[in-house]
């Protein structure tokens, strides 16, 4: 290395290289460092598409529960790796839940004496539901009963928002619905089967798998890949829930809160009101609806019908202070409209965003947050509607 | 565009290059229009402002040096040019803060007030290029700056993209002539440049934005806290403003620097002040020392009787934290430092008594460390309510502050802290990074500390840099954080 009077000496056009040399000398371990632990160690599975060979998806089929360090981002590969397992290993599940992180909780204990898969999408859409209709068909083999989860922001896209220091999304149906861009071919497989045209989200698509790319020089992701060490790796588990990891178990539902004695109701209540107060009272108001998605989503009721499949809707309910607040100026529209559409389908509705109607009154810890309803809440509403569910996952119809 | 921005990790290597690839004839060109680009890059059409801030004092310092023109006229030019400017500034800054007063007037007495809340964006970096504007007509008024006849560089002057959206506000006598000199690239001066900016770097993404998180976070609810979370929270936003605004003021200094330009500076290690008066010596040099030149003085400074001179400390304060916003809180803050500057001149002597009272001024030591904690203390105390959203919740967190503070001290108020921040981890983090720069400036004390390490081996220097580096890499917080001062 040049000492810096060797330096002086020189021309200001040889300093200038030598700096200019200097300065990529410097920076160039750690931009290397920063690309190759960013696309090896890949936290999001953004640059890999471990499709089928997700050690996850291997220990769920193999009958396991799953745990790892946190919760896996790739949700849509998760799926496809479920669903195309199934079908090579001739075990597709009677009863699947097609849902979001709302319904997580559902297990196979809610439905006694069926095979039951939860194909739970966190922050799934009408979108993912149709890519699974579509990976079921392309399989060949539609689950006798489907039951769909769904939220009041199904039909719209939603944005990111924080709410102490946890991330929350809030609906926003200016935006076109997210897409997943590893489930892109069966949005379009799906759309084309119910004779749909999706609105034009290839383009979003591309934008969304470059965006994807640049994190390779991001140095937040660096961050989350250095952080998640070799404890990020899957490994079997006997337990359904670990305190301090994800779990996920082998009927594809996960524990939103492995140890409710945590649960801090007050603060619960105040992240209700604060989210409440964030999406401004759209939140269950026919705006959220967003027409084109709701048509597709008739139409998949339709084809699933259509199947032989039995449908349920499941609504899980909201946090009581939440739903109060953004109720006080205007009626659940959501709701009434999604009975409307299963009325029409001939569709059982289990649950209601309505937290009164089963009584989750906050003074138990019934939720997690503002709307993830915690074990007990699911249990309260799956008793409730015991006879509903035996009719409609009984082999044979009962009504 | 954001100094910690991936968009300027790739617009200041290419404009540097530039300006040294062009011929001197050039430079001025490239510069201005990477500046343009450089403002634009936030709300593009806010540059039309910008351009008739410059349009107004630019032909206004041409008119008053004007031969024939009597002193009369000339102070009218100077009043025109200084009410111009000012109007921009008030109609993007202050006029929905009068209008909303005068509608709650309105309201109180009963009155029909029609006009609504505009619906104004406040141009980003306003009060500061406003300033600089300013100081350079008032400069040539009083006769110490020629004017600038070349309207490329006179504009350059005040869009020169290091300092133009937050400072420092540069005097014309200082930055208008370095315009026309031929910079060549000198080694000593580029590499110094660059490490102030990393620096900068250093304090803006592992500091300022990490304890932002926990700032943001009580002082977005803060009647949900008492307590530890809350003194916790004020003395990390003491350190995130500095460490904002410091950081900034670094990387603009450091920026111009490689390319030939010396900005002043901004800050002296403001929070090893021993008094409120050495702080304001010490905090954002560059605006203190405008209000002291254009309005302290104009107003009779201390050369004045005292109660007059005790009106003009007090209205420059007040004045100043008027500036920085258009909200009570800010005004309050300014007249919060205006008091302290009054009160210390009415408290010297029973100051000087309990000193003695106590011994203090037989152990220098001891009164000096017992001073800086008093004055950070003091000024912690203002930050509130600089920080707060409102005059209610200022007096609230002030309020509560010490309310079961040594129930907070117990591991479950610790515990609240660290949930608030995110994690222990995050916590300590913090901690580090605040030791980290104080004990840097503790050394800077009495030499700069990168005169101390051209006389290292080199590779004790090159693992100090990449021990920065590397703390940005691993510890910066990384996001779209704007620097504070660029709302101002």
């Amino acid at each position: 290395m040049p000492s810096i009077s060797a330096i002086h000496q020189h021309t200001p056009s040889k300093s200038a290289l030598l700096v200019s040399l200097k300065i990529a000398a410097a920076l160039a371990p750690i931009f290397l460092m920063v690309v190759l632990v960013n696309y090896f160690r890949d936290p999001g599975e953004l640059f890999y598409r471990r499709q089928g060979r997700s050690p996850i998806v291997e220990l769920v089929l193999q009958g396991n529960h799953v745990q790892q360090a946190r919760a896996p981002e790739n949700w849509g590969v998760l799926q496809i790796g479920f669903i195309r397992g199934f079908a090579a290993r001739r075990r597709a599940p009677s009863v699947a839940l097609w849902g979001t992180s709302r319904s997580a909780e559902i297990s196979q204990a809610d439905f006694p004496g069926t095979s039951f898969f939860n194909h739970c999408i966190p922050g799934g859409s009408v979108l993912d539901y149709t890519a699974l209709y579509s990976l079921y068909k392309e399989q060949g083999q539609i689950p006798r009963t489907v039951i769909i989860g769904i939220d009041p922001w199904t039909f719209c896209a939603r944005s990111p928002c924080q709410i102490r220091n946890r991330m929350y999304f809030l609906p926003n149906p200016k935006l076109p619905l997210h897409p997943r861009p590893e489930l892109e071919p069966y949005y379009i497989e799906g759309a084309r089967r119910l004779g749909v045209t999706i609105p034009a989200f290839r383009w979003q698509s591309f934008k969304e798998k470059l965006s994807r790319m640049a994190n390779v020089f991001s140095l937040t992701y660096f961050q989350s890949a250095v952080k998640l060490n070799r404890r990020a790796q899957p490994q079997p588990t006997p337990h359904e829930a670990v305190h301090g990891k994800f779990v996920l178990r082998r009927d594809g539902s996960y524990s939103l809160c492995p140890d409710p004695a945590r649960i801090d109701r007050v603060e619960v209540a105040d992240i209700a009101k604060e989210f409440a107060r964030l999406t401004g009272g759209c939140c269950l108001d026919s705006s959220v609806m967003v027409k084109e998605h709701v048509q597709l989503f008739d139409r998949l009721l339709a084809a699933l019908a259509g199947d032989g499949a039995r449908v349920a809707l499941y609504l899980p309910p909201m946090h009581p202070r939440a739903y109060d607040l953004l109720t006080a100026s205007q009626p659940n529209h959501v709701e009434s409209e999604l009975r409307k559409l299963g009325a029409k389908r001939g569709v059982t509705v289990l649950g209601s965003f309505n937290p009164h109607q089963y009584q989750l009154d906050g003074v138990k810890p019934w939720f997690i947050d503002q709307y993830h309803p915690s074990r007990m809440a699911v249990d309260l509403i799956f008793r409730a509607h015991a006879n509903d569910i035996q009719a409609i996952c009984s082999p044979t119809p009962t009504r | 565009m954001l100094f910690n921005s991936l968009e300027f990790v790739l617009f200041f290597p290419t404009v540097t290059l530039l300006y040294f690839l062009l011929p001197h004839r050039f430079r001025w060109q490239m510069l201005l229009t990477a500046s343009c680009l450089f403002y634009m890059a936030f709300i593009p059409r806010y540059i039309v402002i910008l351009g008739v801030t410059i349009l107004i004092d630019y032909f206004a310092a041409l008119w008053i040096v004007r031969p024939g023109l009597s002193p009369g006229k000339r102070k009218g030019v100077l009043i025109i040019s200084i009410v111009s400017t000012c109007l921009v500034l008030f109609v993007f800054k202050y006029c929905n803060f009068f209008n909303s007063n005068f509608a709650a007037i309105a309201r109180f007495l009963g009155w029909n007030y029609p006009i609504d809340t505009l619906n104004i964006i406040l141009p980003i970096g306003l009060s500061f290029h406003t300033f600089q504007s300013l100081s350079y007509v008032i400069e040539v008024y009083r006769g110490n700056q020629k004017p600038e006849r070349h309207f490329g560089i006179y504009a350059l002057y005040v869009m020169f993209y290091p300092q133009l959206v937050a400072g420092p506000i540069e005097r014309p006598q200082n930055l208008l002539h370095q315009f026309y000199d031929r910079h060549v690239f000198d080694y000593q001066r580029v590499t110094d440049g660059l490490k102030l900016m990393v620096w900068g770097m250093f304090k803006k993404a592992v500091i300022a934005d990490r304890v932002a998180v926990a700032v943001n976070q009580v002082y977005g609810q803060p009647q949900e806290y008492v307590g530890l979370p809350l003194m916790v929270a004020t003395v990390f936003f003491a350190f995130q403003i500095y460490c904002d605004f410091s950081g900034y003021s670094d990387i603009a200094i450091g920026a111009a620097q490689v390319m030939g330009f010396r900005l002043m500076d901004n800050f002296n290690r403001p929070y090893f002040s021993k008094s409120v008066a050495e702080f304001w010596k010490r905090w954002h040099i560059s605006l203190s020392t405008w209000f002291r030149d254009y309005l302290y003085i104009p107003l009779g400074g201390n050369r004045a009787k005292t109660w007059r001179w005790q009106f003009n400390l007090f209205v420059t304060f007040l004045v100043s934290g008027f500036w920085h916003g258009a909200n009570w809180t800010y005004v309050i803050w300014g007249g919060i430092n205006g008091f302290y500057m009054i009160g210390s001149l009415w408290t010297r002597r029973p100051r000087a008594a309990i000193c003695q009272a106590l011994r203090l001024d037989k152990s220098p030591a001891l009164h000096k460390y017992l001073r800086v904690a008093i004055t950070f203390s003091l000024v912690c105390v203002a930050w509130v309510f600089f920080r707060a959203s409102s005059v209610q919740d200022a007096f609230y967190i002030l309020t509560h502050m010490f309310q079961g503070v040594f129930d907070g001290w117990k591991p479950a108020g610790l515990w609240r802290v660290y949930q608030i921040m995110g994690g222990r981890h995050e916590f300590i983090v913090a901690l580090l990074g605040i030791g980290l720069m104080e004990a840097v400036h503790a050394i800077q004390r009495h030499r700069r500390i990168r005169h101390m390490l051209i006389e290292k081996p080199w590779w004790v220097r090159w693992a100090i840099y990449y021990g920065v580096l590397l703390m940005i890499v691993f510890f910066g917080v990384f996001g779209r954080n704007q620097f504070i001062y660029f709302q101002f």
